[in-house]
């Protein structure tokens, strides 16, 4: 099958594989359904990582083709993971306040749920450190790079917060009833995470753009 | 990165020295293939320690290799 064609079909059925796992309501289908979906969910995201990996050997071999260096995927897999937890947050973070403003049931769920996703997080950048063992990881560029991608990540964090603060200074009283304890939680970590997934595209931006011109 | 005003001839001193590739003189300096393809379109201006890094590689002086723009 052309690569093309496999990424039309595996990035939406990734896509859907991680709505079912994390997004759906909690349904119980027994552990073989439980099971079968997330071997079903890994398999679909294996075969994604393997054709990526097979772009990345083509283009290796290629000179007049630019592969995507250690600090250009290190950068994509964190757009796509903040990106997913923070998809979650919005999606689900409603359910983990209770009617009365403090921690809902529901939350220690849905916060094991953000946990799992971090820990495939760092068992895919372990996995990659290991395949990158005897390559330059980052040299003056890549840090360059990042650094100026962590100056636009502080910009959106300190606009986040001044809009915070100029909301909560001149709103009346009554169109606050919102900002609960819990709600004021999910809010801050969502803005925490927004602010990592803006560093992480700026990189993945400036790396491809710079690749895309050469 | 946005162009710089620093012109080189990494590309020609590669084909100078046994068609280099151009993973091979990002080996020998230390930094990634992006980074000579960056230097190589001129879109990346290296710090004077990667100048003279690349220059000592292809055995000749920084102004042999970086030139500033007129």
């Amino acid at each position: 099958m052309p690569r093309s064609l496999r990424y039309a079909v595996l990035i939406p059925l990734s896509v859907l594989a991680f709505y079912v796992l994390f997004v759906l309501p909690d349904i119980d289908l027994g552990w073989p359904g439980g099971l079968a979906m997330l071997g079903a969910a890994w398999l679909v995201w294996y075969l994604l990582w393997s054709t990526m990996r097979e772009s990345a050997a083509a283009a290796k071999t290629d000179e007049s083709m630019a592969t995507v260096s250690p600090g250009e995927q290190r950068a994509w897999i964190g757009v796509i993971f903040t990106a997913a937890i923070l998809a979650y947050y919005a999606l689900r973070g409603s359910q983990m306040v209770a009617a009365d403003g403090s921690m809902a049931p529901e939350a220690s769920a849905i916060g094991r749920h953000v946990g799992w996703l971090v820990v495939a997080w760092l068992v895919v950048m372990q996995v990659l450190r290991k395949r990158w063992r005897d390559t330059v990881e980052a040299d003056e560029r890549d840090r360059q790079i990042e650094a100026r991608a962590s100056g636009w990540a502080r910009g959106g964090l300190s606009v986040f917060v001044l809009a915070l603060a100029v909301m909560f200074a001149f709103s009346p009283l009554d169109h606050l009833a919102w900002a609960r304890p819990m709600a004021m939680s999910n809010l801050l970590m969502a803005g925490l995470i927004a602010s990592c997934l803006l560093e992480y595209a700026v990189t993945g931006i400036t790396c491809w753009h710079d690749r895309r011109g050469a | 990165m946005t162009g710089t005003p620093i012109d080189n001839l990494i590309r020609k001193l590669r084909f100078e020295h046994d068609e280099m590739t151009q993973q091979a003189l990002a080996d020998a300096c230390g930094i990634t293939r992006q980074t000579v393809i960056a230097l190589e379109a001129g879109k990346y201006a290296p710090s004077l320690e990667l100048a003279f890094r690349i220059a000592r590689v292809f055995g000749v002086g920084v102004e042999d290799v970086f030139q500033w723009k007129r």
